[in-house]
């Protein structure tokens, strides 16, 4: 039972992966695609550094927050869920990790990410 | 047949239609009368199983009046602590709303809306959704009734012994939530109309303070505690409200826009002649203004109050509800046919109690479900939202230990709210955390529950912002721990999540392998 649904879970998201993309194969970038959190981030005055495709980070390690997107808000919960990011907190489809941030830097950002967030509903 | 409705004797009538519409509401509100508990009712069912004198004690750490904690010990002495046995008594106090408001309606301003205010508070969506809720709300709606119909009866219409009723259903207000407070001041405000077209405003005026005086001298015992709740716990989870409180009336209270607006047409062409000169200084339009003014001074009151405390969510809106439907009420009855096609529009609106009834208000039983088979006595419960930790004590079994990301707990069955923002911004996640995992033997299991933080909206008021962030940090020590290996995580929960309509939690279960390695 506990196999099937966590199977079901990751399908869900792995049909999720396969974004539509942008004129010709041009893939969606989660940072800046929807609302973008990365300019948001940076009118704001935070140092945030692109890692890879997914992630940003902001500062630098170890103290400096990390934000992980997963393709879709499920994928982020159901990590979290697993126990496979316990180290972070997640606001729509973002997994942030604060590391030892400040409380008014994680503000900013939580504000950032919070934009087009959608509710979850029962 | 006209006739013979008409000719029939009003008991029978009465009696007929509240036996009706009483098995209809009671169908419709008792749908998800099983379903799960969320933070909010299983602090009440905690602090409930307490003992009489005990109550009141813990309450100055919770934020609440002690009435309906008091009536609901002796209900779960009778019938359990159960889900269902639970609701049910909040379930009576809706179902009595029915034939309260229609006498309320009837002895106001004729059978008609009293018929029509029945259909319309057996129907009510807010009614619905808190019937199935262990909370004190459906027994501040009957109470708000009740002092609502006797306000008018006493300071529009006269009749002075309703003022005893009154003074009655204040007090027990007062005693069931501290939005009593703001209906009492609410009610003040609302006596203008009536004042302004008294002939006798001395004795009005004697009445009125005699009145309110003796409300407030029976609440002297309750004040210290409410002083010390006012300066000490107050809801940190919250925020000051803006301007949405028409929104809040429409989707919460009156049961969506489709509601509000049908019943807003009837309430034009029914009730626009109480505008007139001619008619303006009756006592029922008087009536009227007063009810308006009950319900608007009593949310204005508070929407001013929570600027400075916020307490302003629409759960908490019971008190004015009774006057609103009643206005309704009015309103359709007033519109003749155009107020029965509304009130048909508004029950069909409204039949369906799925869409007001919520068996997922949290998921901690489906996690408790899952975990329980794999948790022994003297495990240990860290909850990272401290106020989920009641909520996983109804869940899960006996004879495990809790802590919360605030610290130990002693007594998990209420929650402390006296200065919690402040103890959690104190509490260091790492010295907070260690000992905890240091008190655990080899073999010895920790369970860490955390909010599910997806959204948005639950979690920008500085308490749940903070929640939030040490959810993580937390998380990230007992990755630490599974690295030094001094943990293994074994399990994990809910594996089947459906999405809940308050904050949702997940589960992750570390065994204790090895000793510290600090």
């Amino acid at each position: 039972m506990a196999a099937a649904c966590a199977a079901a879970i990751a399908l869900s998201g792995c049909a999720s992966l396969a974004k539509p993309s942008r004129g010709r194969g041009q893939v969606l970038d989660s940072r800046t695609a929807g609302p973008d959190y990365l300019a948001c981030m940076r009118a704001n005055h935070l140092n945030v550094s692109e890692i890879g495709t997914n992630k940003l980070q902001i500062g630098t390690l170890p103290s400096g927050p990390t934000i992980v997107f997963a393709p879709t808000a499920d994928m982020a919960e159901a990590e979290q869920i697993e126990g496979k990011a316990q180290g972070a907190y997640v606001i729509g489809a973002a997994l942030v990790y604060p590391n030892s941030a400040p409380g008014s830097e994680l503000t900013v950002i939580e504000n950032c990410l919070g934009q087009g967030v959608k509710e979850p509903k029962a | 047949m006209r006739d013979r409705l008409a000719s029939a004797p009003s008991w029978a009538l009465f009696g007929g239609v509240a036996i009706v519409l009483l098995a209809i509401s009671l169908y419709m509100r008792s749908r998800a009368l099983s379903g799960q508990l969320w933070i909010d009712e299983a602090i009440t069912t905690g602090i409930s199983a307490h003992s009489l004198s005990a109550i009141p004690g813990i309450l100055r750490h919770d934020g609440n009046p002690p009435l309906y904690y008091l009536l609901l010990h002796f209900w779960m002495r009778a019938f359990g602590t159960s889900e269902s046995s639970t609701h049910t008594l909040s379930l009576i106090f809706g179902l009595a709303t029915i034939p309260v408001a229609m006498w309320a309606g009837w002895s106001l301003f004729g059978r008609r809306v009293g018929l029509i205010a029945g259909v319309l508070f057996a129907f009510n969506a807010w009614l619905t959704q808190y019937a199935e809720e262990t909370r004190m709300y459906e027994l501040m709606a009957l109470l708000g009734l009740i002092a609502t119909a006797a306000f008018i009866h006493g300071f529009v219409y006269r009749r002075r012994r309703y003022l005893f009723v009154f003074g009655a259903a204040l007090t027990l207000m007062l005693y069931t939530h501290t939005w009593g407070f703001f209906f009492a001041l609410g009610a003040v405000i609302a006596l203008i109309p009536a004042y302004l077209i008294c002939e006798d405003r001395r004795s009005f005026l004697r009445d009125a303070v005699l009145t309110f005086v003796a409300a407030g001298i029976l609440y002297i015992p309750w004040l210290p505690n409410l002083i010390y709740q006012a300066t000490h716990t107050g809801a940190p989870w919250s925020h000051a409200p803006a301007f949405g409180t028409p929104v809040l009336i429409s989707r919460d209270l009156l049961g969506g826009d489709r509601v509000t607006v049908t019943l807003f047409l009837a309430c034009v062409a029914g009730l626009g002649a109480y505008f007139t000169r001619r008619v303006r200084r009756t006592p029922e339009a008087v009536a009227l203004w007063t009810l308006i003014a009950l319900a608007v001074a009593t949310l204005a009151v508070a929407w001013v109050s929570s600027q400075f405390t916020p307490a302003y969510v629409s759960r908490y809106f019971a008190p004015v509800l009774p006057a609103m439907l009643l206005i309704a009420a009015l309103g359709c009855g007033r519109s003749r046919v155009l107020g029965l096609v509304a009130l048909a529009a508004t029950v069909a609106f409204m039949l369906h109690p799925g869409n007001f009834a919520y068996p997922h208000k949290s998921d901690m039983r489906d996690i408790a479900g899952q975990v329980n088979p794999l948790l022994h006595r003297g495990d240990l419960v860290v909850v990272a939202q401290p106020e989920e930790t009641t909520l996983a004590w109804y869940y899960l079994p006996s004879g495990l230990r809790y802590a919360t990301t605030i610290g130990s707990v002693s007594d998990p069955t209420y929650m402390n709210w006296v200065d919690a923002l402040a103890r959690l911004q104190r509490a260091n996640p790492a010295t907070t955390l260690d000992p905890l995992v240091a008190s655990l033997r080899p073999g010895q299991q920790l369970l860490y529950l955390r909010p599910l933080t997806e959204g948005v909206l639950n979690w920008e008021a500085p308490w749940t912002r903070l929640i939030r962030r040490r959810a993580a940090e937390w998380g990230a020590l007992l990755q630490a721990d599974v690295r030094r290996g001094v943990l293994k995580q074994v399990a994990w929960a809910p594996h089947d999540y459906q999405e809940a309509l308050q904050v949702p939690m997940s589960g992750v279960l570390y065994k204790k392998i090895a000793g510290d390695l600090h």
